[in-house]
């Protein structure tokens, strides 16, 4: 499957490093830019004065949504920095992630103090070329290419002044290129793209600067003009900030929310959201005749239209995307936007559908939000090799009506996945050994296993074997089902084999015997500890003194014993006191002795007696001795 | 991929080959096909194929199906026409595949010709010497000529045709080692069926569980377009589980491409739905009953992951990873599916466009994490029960 692409300059210019440099001069600051929308009340009946926005407001607001669009949808991969050009010619934002947001942009925009009375835009390039051949932290290590955007935004004189300071860019971009190469130190610039964005006052009939377009292809440079009013200025960001970094807008309409006021009734409102092309340009690969694009009321793009599906979906279907996009919403703090914000991050997934030309209609897109942020992911529409595939039960193994399914879920849970920290080394080993661990003698179907028929009655023994180490108290556990299984035998309780078709004609002594062996096998396989051992070496013993013999070729193996289990290992065991066979009573209190012996100190006439009884009174005999010889 | 097998219905084809009297060039690829179809039936059994002839038209005489024995009837009713219009036939049957399949599927046409190429200004030879001649859209074209070394044009038509493929960007020209003869036919199609048709077959392990499965279709090589070197990405045989997530934590992922998990290929148990089973022989339904009977893991873990509402998290190459999930289709009939997730791209190349892992995040408990923050690092680890 190929994927679309677009030309290899527009992609590569869209992650391209921009500087915006910002004039503020008495020109932009103290100049009315447009007018603000005012109710007011005045008793006297007087209309009160418009207020207007400075063209350093206007110019301010539209750079920081550009930016806003900009970190909502490419949070680590594009960086934008500021250069306030005035007297001090402060320089906002740094190359790395962390400076890259709206909230510490603005913090430090509030130490920008008063304007200058010229225009400091030419001034304040070299420092511009200086931080754009500095590499962004995605950037370090490694040559690559530097293709970089600088935005002089501002009130220009005229034709002249741009094209001044065009040439002052060019030629100054030219020896910044030279110094790298000489000095070694540094990104060369390889590419820039020049815009100059005249702004000016509303109430001016006409820009005193002509929009063009130029490119240089020696110097690698490409320049625009614009010119704009400020009060268009926002919608004309927003217009570039699509162009340049490959944007779609999308409208989603049909959305259906409910007035507070009126909670019975709902209307249908539309939500325009930003998304890279690329989620449209993969459905292109289908049939899309019938996406419709409008150009949005007021501005200078077009919007694509998708419906609002009601969202029927489980979440516990996979969906087959073939791409997934953050979002930036347009309007933020509009209700509508909102709302569809707040539903989103609730977890609920909205899907789109897009009309068909025949008329029907086809889910195209799906909104969802991950960890925080919201996504449009886009869903392959066209028709697939795999239609009408055979069910799995139609296949091998499809008629076995007894697996293991609860059991595997059980593993399944314990072996879940979650995100990786920085400290976890090598955490892909120790996941395999985990499930390594759990699927060790595992056998898939419950008909052949007795452990599996037994697994009331084992208990917690299976959870706490597939452990790396086992504590005391687990091992005690582990021990305590062996015994239990050994006091079954021996008051001839029967055992749940009932699914065990092989069982039935079976004697109650050979399920045991069975059920022993599979025990068996299956600590072998997971004796990985001193601890593992201990609980073996306890049914070993235990079995040898129910007096079966322990022959390794004669050890019945189950048909579904996991082919990775180690070999048997060579063990054979008695317990013995002296050399007589000791009981199962006599074991069991020599153990409980020791261990309660080694909670505490032995007494002295013990150790000095040593084996056999203490004998007491040991001087009563000499001193009697004593007596009867006086 | 579906494949779309094309065959020239023109009066040359009628022609008796040199070394092999009794058969003609026509009856020579009607047998070749049957091998083809043959081959598909046992070892590529979901793969989708349809059948047109051309000659001064372009006529679809079976569309996409499963039901390669129908195709084989259909084989049989094609009759030779009239002259062989080559740019017709290739711009009619680019429009077919089109209309079937978008641009999504990536579709295989095998172009059965004797190599005649046309006359005069028509020639595919003058149309591609002025340029006239391109391909609207992508597919793998496997020109499939069945011409003797003997024939004066046959070094013209290899040549020509190979300039075709170049210009569709993908496929290779088949022509028999030798003399055009039965048995060199059926070899080339023997050769096609290696290249282009080969099944992929492998194992799933989960820990120290285990069978052999085949994937339908089989993975193609991976070229990102967001690697400037092109790198062709390959995977291997055997898919590891590490672990398991909810389905709803895995929130969706971006896939690659889907390809569905048939366990124990080699058991020949008939995977195709209806009439193909019922019209074995009564010895291999006894033989099918007994593989349905034997366990399958894959079936333990289709059913675990079904009723848990959980996706297994799977390692099929050194940098590749992919989501093995349940999958129901409209019909109620579920499959297990390996769904293949766009692997990460090392720091040495420069990553221009969207990385697919970057947007992939999941919740675990109420801690919402990130996967995979930085590259070539997929790490998981496992929570602590």
């Amino acid at each position: 499957m190929t994927k679309y692409s677009k030309s290899k300059h527009a992609i590569e210019m869209s992650k391209a490093k921009t500087i915006f440099l910002l004039d503020h001069s008495t020109k932009t600051a103290l100049n009315p830019g447009s007018l603000v929308d005012l109710e007011t009340r005045s008793r006297t009946g007087i209309p009160t004065e418009n207020v207007a926005k400075p063209v350093w407001t206007c110019m301010l607001e539209a750079c920081l949504e550009y930016s806003r669009i900009v970190w909502d949808i490419y949070p680590n991969h594009c960086f934008i920095r500021y250069i306030i050009c005035d007297d001090d010619a402060l320089e906002i934002g740094l190359w790395d992630t962390a400076s890259q947001n709206v909230n510490h942009f603005m913090n430090l925009l509030s130490s920008v103090r008063s304007a200058s009375s010229d225009s400091m835009i030419g001034r304040c390039i070299p420092a511009a070329l200086d931080s754009l051949s500095e590499p962004t932290e995605n950037e370090k290590g490694g040559k690559i290419k530097n293709e970089c955007r600088l935005i002089c935004i501002g009130s220009f004189n005229d034709d002249k002044h741009v094209r001044n300071l065009e040439v002052m860019c060019q030629e100054l971009l030219n020896q910044k290129n030279r110094d790298i190469i000489t000095s070694g130190k540094g990104l060369a610039i390889t590419c820039l793209s020049i815009i100059f964005l005249n702004v000016y006052p509303d109430h001016f009939q006409v820009s005193k600067v002509s929009e063009m377009l130029c490119v240089d292809q020696s110097l690698q440079t490409y320049t625009d003009v614009y010119s704009v009013r400020a009060g268009n200025l926002s919608n004309f960001m927003t217009a570039l900030v699509l162009k340049h970094y490959n944007l779609t807008s999308t409208t989603v309409t049909g959305i259906p929310m409910k007035e507070e006021q009126n909670a019975s009734s709902s209307a249908n409102y539309d939500v325009e959201i930003f998304h890279p092309s690329a989620a449209m340009e993969e459905l292109i690969r289908g049939d899309v005749a019938g996406l419709v694009y409008a150009v949005k009321e007021g501005c200078e793009y077009r919007t694509a239209t998708l419906k609002w599906n009601t969202p029927r979906v489980s979440i516990n279907d996979l969906w087959y995307c073939s791409s997934a996009y953050r979002i930036a919403a347009v309007d933020v703090n509009s209700r509508p936007s909102s709302c569809l914000t707040n539903f989103l991050l609730g977890g609920r997934s909205v899907m789109l559908e897009m009309p068909k030309p025949g008329g029907s209609k086809m889910l195209s897109h799906m909104l969802s939000s991950h960890g925080g942020e919201i996504f449009i992911h886009t869903l392959v529409t066209t028709r697939s090799i795999l239609e009408d595939p055979p069910s799995i039960s139609e296949g091998a193994g499809g008629k076995v009506s007894d697996y293991r399914i609860d059991a595997f879920a059980e593993i399944m849970k314990s072996c879940r996945l979650a995100p990786f920290s920085s400290v976890e080394k090598e955490p892909l080993s120790k996941a395999y050994n985990k499930i390594e661990r759990y699927t060790t003698f595992w056998p898939i179907t419950s008909s052949k296993s007795y452990m599996a028929a037994c697994q009331n009655i084992m208990g917690i023994f299976p959870n706490v074997i597939v452990k790396e180490n086992l504590s005391e108290e687990e091992v005690n556990q582990c021990k305590q089902v062996i015994y239990n299984f050994m006091g079954m035998e021996n008051r001839g309780d029967p055992l749940p084999v009932s699914n065990i078709t092989s069982a039935r004609s079976k004697k109650r002594e050979e399920h045991y015997k069975n059920l022993f062996t599979e025990l068996e096998q299956y600590l072998r396989a997971h004796c990985r500890s001193k601890q593992h051992h201990r609980v073996l070496d306890c049914l070993l013993e235990c079995r040898s003194l129910a007096g079966e013999k322990i022959d390794e070729k004669g050890v019945i193996r189950a048909n579904t014993d996991s082919p990775a289990s180690p070999p048997l290992a060579k063990k054979a065991f008695a317990v013995t006191q002296g050399d007589k066979p000791i009981s199962l009573y006599d074991y069991w209190l020599k153990n409980v002795i020791e261990e309660q012996s080694n909670r505490r100190v032995e007494l002295v006439g013990r150790i000095k007696a040593g084996e056999g009884i203490a004998k007491l009174y040991q001087n009563l005999e000499s001193e009697r001795n004593l007596v009867s010889q006086l | 991929m579906p494949t779309l097998a094309v065959l020239d219905a023109s009066l040359s084809m009628l022609v008796t080959a040199s070394k092999e009297p009794g058969e003609t060039k026509l009856s020579l690829a009607l047998q070749g096909l049957k091998k083809f179809l043959t081959h598909i039936s046992q070892c590529n059994k979901l793969e989708l194929l349809s059948l047109a002839a051309f000659s001064s038209s372009f006529d679809v005489v079976f569309p996409f199906s499963r039901d390669y024995d129908g195709i084989k009837r259909h084989l049989e009713t094609i009759e030779p026409c009239d002259v062989s219009c080559i740019s017709v036939a290739l711009s009619r049957l680019q429009s077919y595949i089109y209309h079937e399949w978008g641009h999504a599927e990536n579709c295989q046409v095998i172009f059965i010709t004797d190599g005649s190429l046309g006359f005069g200004r028509n020639s595919m030879v003058a149309k591609l010497a002025s340029n006239q001649f391109s391909f609207n859209e992508s597919f793998c074209f496997i020109p499939v000529l069945l011409i003797d070394p003997s024939e004066v044009t046959y070094a013209t038509s290899i040549r020509t045709y190979n300039r075709m493929v170049e210009l569709a960007g993908q496929g290779a020209v088949f022509s028999p080692n030798g003399d055009l003869t039965i048995d060199t036919v059926m070899s080339m199609f023997h050769r096609i069926c290696e290249v282009y048709y080969a099944p992929f077959t492998g194992t799933i392990t989960c820990g120290c569980l285990s069978e052999t499965i085949s994937l339908c279709p089989p993975p193609q090589p991976a070229v990102l377009s967001s690697d400037t070197v092109g790198r062709s990405l390959q995977m291997s045989s055997n898919l590891k589980v590490i672990g398991f997530v909810q389905l709803a934590d895995l929130g969706n992922p971006p896939l690659l491409s889907r390809h569905l998990i048939v366990p124990r290929p080699e058991s020949g148990l008939s995977v195709v739905p209806g009439d193909a089973l019922k019209s074995e022989a009564s010895t291999d339904e006894d033989l099918s009953i007994d593989e349905g009977k034997i366990p399958s893991f894959c079936v333990l873990l289709h059913a675990s992951l079904k009723v848990k509402n959980m996706a297994a998290f799977c390692q099929v190459a050194d940098d590749r990873f992919g989501v093995i999930f349940s999958r129901a289709d409209n019909k109620k009939k579920s499959n297990l599916m390996l769904g293949l997730l766009e692997p990460d791209v090392p720091d040495d190349v420069q990553m221009i466009m969207y990385h697919q892992f970057n947007f992939f995040f999941y919740q675990v408990t109420n801690n919402i994490g990130c996967l995979s923050p930085s590259r070539n690092t997929y790490g998981f680890q496992l929570l602590k029960t």
